[in-house]
């Protein structure tokens, strides 16, 4: 396929990213004592000197004198304090140093383990925190400090380094310095005091400093650099879209055990990644047999699939019933994957001849697509720590016991009582009976016990001699045999029925549980349900205390839900979550970060940003296994969903909501700039004619003048009545005086005061004399009958038929206006009720607030009647605006 | 004195009637039109001088009526509008307006402005447009002293 001359949008995303970091110097040393301090304080000086803002975070002098000369002219930040086991340890003040942002910050010894109780674990943790507040750091490391490198280098010069650093910490570095010293000096300089050596390894370091290690560890370091020189060219090509020949995508599968050289095999592969670029994964598989692994062999295999994560690898769990082999190379195929890298098969005993072959040999001849590298343990690791099998464990139930004791019980007296009734060869079936019984209910070493308890009841009651164990019978030894024999047989095929039986059960059971809880969440709608929904979820699945802990309106955290509920945190549970948040990393318990809280926080992750936090605790457990931390990963994903959701579906609520205040908003404006601005122009328009032109004008012009200021200020003080009823009646702050009130009166009162308005139009007024009362206040019913009317003079054309009729439909009063007029679309005949809803928008239309049928509504409303605007003619022509207001109470109703 | 015929296009009946008896009592010769279709129709009948327009008008938009009279006519058309966005202003006289006065205004104002455009027009020397048949569409090609008008 062509590669397109574009750059990669991860690569630009990592430059991005980059961007806003603080950029990070590394120098690299093959050994102490090379002069890398040294050589970061002189940078530090030339830095400062160019005018750079330079603090000290944390420098070791080691009492070397030349060395403190060049701390001198730096700011140092004092170290913080830490009470750890009675005693007062200083550390790097990362806060304060957090705080005083420098721009540039020394930090010495990256690979230094902080005192337990300090923020993070290691000090290469503090300095990424640096980093992401976009504060420079120049750091030191020392080539045996890496992870990857770590067993290499303990095999060049027998040293175990415990202290170690992730391999990523060298890829965030934006520029190394390789700080070279040829052996030859370096051991000078050992010699003459000039290195720091620690007393209590004085003895180890003699053997460390020999010129073969020197030179061997100045190799690596070299390497390492150059290295990274190389990954930083292809980088920049990816980023800069240069064609090259790229590797193929081709991935490095590691399979790792319970074995202790997992780790070495974990590293070996990182190491070939590295080298072809490409990406690794971490299998560890998962049988049923691997259930009954021992707690330490489980923790193993969970630390090294955390090595694994912390080196940068993806990591999986396999899981197969019985072919393990073919299940690693489908998965193998299935990931694109090119190279698998195994442990060397155990050596095979005499006796292995008869079993099968390991998995490590089916997948050498099974493996003919795949390029196979088999990484032999260190032979010392390998003989301390013998790999042991899945061995099951013995029962350990006292109840499966007393049952088999039972039942051998019960065979013994059958076989006494059918011995009695008639003597009979073999009885010893009976006793097989039994132990098969217990074999099929209760496993291996129930069912061991059963036939060795069998084998002497047998051998007591029922063979010669009786009532004593002695042998005479070479017979007797063949049925001990034979029911050892079925025991085991039996006892394992049964035992390896339960085992998948139960395994498959843990696997269903999980699943139905995501899929429980993926319904459960579905269903509800608000936030507080999915809180809820999810604590108590991971809370009964993980047997554990969870909680959600979210922003609330001041953007500070806090617990949303719990469970069991729970509305406190103790400050360095706090303070893990808070950490977790800002950094959107897991931190707390089990984890990288301040792992001393009790609490597990995970963030919870959507496509874009983080929408708090999922905490667990499990008591007093050491650690999360991978399978739990999988299961509350995957959990924690669903949560995030689902909060999602629900956030979006309540931001189109508050959308809609904006967008209906907006319309309002612009209606308003509209309204005001417009239509009460219309009438201000007659009036401007008029009084500038009679101040500026009166002698242009005769007696009528100046009369029209006068009449037309007067006529357009009632109109604007129309509009302004009208405004301020609209918010009188918003504010339910209208008062309904009520006492009867003759309609016919409130007619004839609205059209006098209309009379212009309605000057060019026929007016027809069909109100009986026999109409009651009507129960209202007669203000504001003129105002309803007004607002009606206005509109009807104002859109009815000139010369056409305003009718006004009334009639009594049982308790109340029905008046109805009709014009010709253009009438109004269906659609929007319960919509022209709405404050400021005009049927045509924009200034183009006949001057009006858009309120006056919202008022009408308004009082009509607080008298307990209707409105309605329906068609005047068949062919939906004209409007008619019908209202029903209730008759006054007594009002007869009698002709007069 | 400046006088001539003069079409007011403009919907509402407060602001017509006081314009009317301001313009006559100038010696102005006043039709009125209340929508945009009966105005274009006027502005072709009556030859006015002149041509008062409201921007916001019930049946179609003031520019797509200086559009239409531009077509055929370079008689001076002065908008009204409540609309003060210089944006509306420039669409207005992109369109071929002549002038453009934001209401409410005094009436000085307002003469002063009218009687400026019927000057040049009346100092005008190619007050007709000089229409071209052509295969295509009637080209108008159209000069006022001192300003570019439309040119389609």
């Amino acid at each position: 396929m062509e590669k397109e001359s574009r750059p990669e949008p991860e690569a630009l995303l990592a430059d991005a990213r980059r961007e806003a970091r603080g950029r990070l110097k590394i120098f690299l040393g093959a050994a102490p004592g090379v002069g890398k301090t040294y050589a970061m304080l002189e940078a530090a000086q030339r830095r400062k000197a160019d005018g750079v803002d330079v603090v000290a975070g944390v420098v070791e002098t080691h009492g070397r004198t030349e060395t403190e000369r060049l701390v001198a002219g730096l700011e140092v930040m004092p170290r913080t304090e830490i009470a750890y086991a009675g005693r007062s340890l200083a550390e790097m003040d990362l806060d304060g140093l957090l705080a005083r942002r420098p721009r540039l910050c020394l930090v010495d010894e990256l690979a230094h383990t902080n005192v337990p109780g300090s923020r993070h674990a290691k000090r290469w943790q503090d300095m990424e925190e640096l980093l992401g507040a976009g504060i420079d750091v120049y750091s030191t490391l020392n080539i045996q400090h890496l992870e990857s490198l770590n067993d290499v280098v303990a095999r060049i010069v027998r040293v175990k380094v415990r202290e170690t650093v992730p391999d990523k910490v060298l890829e965030l570095a934006d520029e190394i310095e390789l700080i070279d010293l040829p052996p030859e000096e370096l051991i000078e300089r050992l010699r003459q005091g000039k290195v720091y050596v620690p007393e209590q390894i004085a003895r180890a370091i003699q053997n460390f400093f020999s010129k073969g290690n020197l030179t061997a560890l100045r190799e690596l370091a070299m390497r390492v650099a150059a290295d990274r020189v190389d990954a930083q060219m292809v980088a920049h090509m990816r980023s800069h879209a240069i064609p090259g020949p790229w590797p193929a995508q081709d991935r490095v599968l590691v399979c790792v055990n319970e074995a202790p050289v997992s780790k070495a095999l974990v590293r070996a592969a990182k190491r070939m990644a590295e080298r072809s670029r490409t990406d690794w994964i971490a299998a560890s598989v998962a049988t049923p047999q691997s259930e009954h692994l021992a707690d330490a062999a489980k923790d193993a295999i969970a630390d090294t699939l955390r090595l694994a994560e912390t080196l940068g690898a993806d990591i999986a769990t396999i899981n197969a019933e019985s072919h393990v082999a073919d299940e690693i190379l489908a998965f193998a195929r299935a990931r694109n994957v090119s190279r698998i890298v195994i442990g060397r098969p155990r050596p095979r005993l005499f006796t292995a001849w008869f079993t099968r072959e390991t998995v490590a040999e089916e997948i050498i001849r099974k493996a003919d697509d795949f390029e196979v590298t088999i990484v032999s343990a260190d032979p010392g690791e390998a003989r301390r720590a013998a790999i042991r099998g899945a061995v099951p464990v013995p029962e350990r139930d006292p109840k499966a016991y007393l049952w088999s004791a039972l039942a051998v019980a019960a065979a013994t007296a059958v076989a006494i009582f059918v011995n009695r009734l008639f003597p009979v060869e073999s009885l010893s079936l009976f006793f097989l009976v039994a132990v098969l019984g217990i074999a099929a209910r209760f496993g291996l070493w129930p069912s061991i016990f059963a036939s060795v308890l069998a084998f002497l009841s047998y051998n007591f009651f029922l063979t010669e001699p009786f009532f004593t164990f002695e042998v005479a019978n070479q017979d007797l030894v063949l049925t001990l045999f034979l029911f050892l024999l079925v025991a085991i047989v039996t006892g394992n095929l049964a035992a390896r029925l339960r085992d998948q039986a139960r395994a498959q059960r843990a696997i269903a059971k999980r699943t139905s549980n995501l899929f429980d809880f993926s319904r459960k969440v579905a269903s509800v709608a608000s936030l507080d349900d999915v809180v809820w929904a999810a604590v108590t979820h991971v809370a009964s699945t993980m047997q554990c205390s969870s909680m959600i802990l979210m922003p609330d309106e001041s953007g500070r955290l806090a617990v949303a839900g719990g469970m069991p509920p729970e509305d406190q945190l103790e400050a360095r549970d706090r303070g893990a979550a808070e950490w977790a948040w800002e950094k959107r990393e897991p931190a707390g318990w089990s984890s990288q970060t301040l792992p001393s809280a009790t609490w597990l926080f995970l963030p919870m992750k959507s496509a874009d940003r983080v929408h708090g936090l999922l905490g667990v605790q499990f008591g007093t457990r050491q650690y999360i296994t991978t399978d739990e931390r999988r299961l509350l990963d995957s959990l924690v994903d669903q949560v995030g969903l689902a909060i999602e959701r629900t956030k979006l579906a309540s931001d189109m609520e508050q959308t809609r909501l904006l967008a209906e205040t907006e319309s309002l908003r612009a209606a308003l404006l509209s309204s005001v700039s417009h239509d009460l601005r219309t009438p201000l122009v007659s009036i401007i328009g008029a009084a500038t004619s009679l101040v500026d032109a009166d002698d242009m004008l005769d007696k009528r012009g100046r009369q029209a003048m006068a009449e037309t200021i007067r006529d357009e200020g009632e109109r604007l003080n129309r509009y302004v009545q009208n405004l301020l009823d609209m918010t009188r009646l918003g504010y339910g702050a209208l008062k309904v005086a009520r006492q009867p009130v003759d309609l016919r009166e409130v007619v004839g009162r609205t059209l006098r005061h209309l009379e212009r308005d309605l000057a060019r139009h026929h007016v027809v007024r069909d109100l009986p004399a026999s109409l009651p009362e009507v129960w209202g206040d007669a203000v504001l019913l003129e105002q309803v009958v007004t607002n009606i009317l206005d509109n009807a003079a104002k859109y009815a054309p000139a010369g056409s038929q305003v009718t006004l009729s009334a009639h009594v439909t049982g308790d109340a009063v029905t008046l109805s206006v009709a014009d010709e007029g253009p009438g109004i679309p269906e659609a929007d005949r319960t919509q022209i009720f709405d404050m400021f809803f005009r049927v045509r928008a924009g200034d183009g239309q006949p001057g009006g607030t858009g309120l006056g049928l919202a008022i009408a509504k308004g009082i009509v409303d607080a008298h307990g009647g209707t409105i309605r605007a329906e068609a005047a003619q068949a062919d939906s022509m004209g409007t008619r605006i019908v209202l029903t207001l209730p008759s006054s109470p007594g009002t007869s109703r009698e002709l007069t | 004195m400046i006088t001539g015929r003069i079409l007011l296009v403009e919907d509402d009946p407060g602001i017509r009637k006081f314009l009317r008896v301001a313009l006559e009592a100038q010696g102005f010769v006043l039709e009125e039109e209340a929508s945009g279709k009966s105005g274009i129709a006027r502005a072709a009948t009556a030859q006015p001088d002149l041509v008062v327009l409201d921007l916001g008008l019930p049946d179609m938009d003031g520019k797509a009526v200086i559009e239409r009279i531009r077509e055929w006519s370079n008689v001076p058309i002065l908008i009204l509008s409540v609309r003060q966005a210089e944006e509306e202003k420039v669409a207005a006289l992109d369109a071929g307006a002549n002038d453009y006065v934001v209401k409410p205004f005094g009436i000085a104002e307002l003469m002063a402005r009218i009687r400026a455009l019927l000057r040049l027009n009346a100092f005008g020397v190619a007050p007709e447009p000089e229409i071209v048949r052509g295969d295509r569409k009637p080209r108008i090609k159209c000069i006022l002293p001192g300003q570019f008008v439309a040119v389609r």
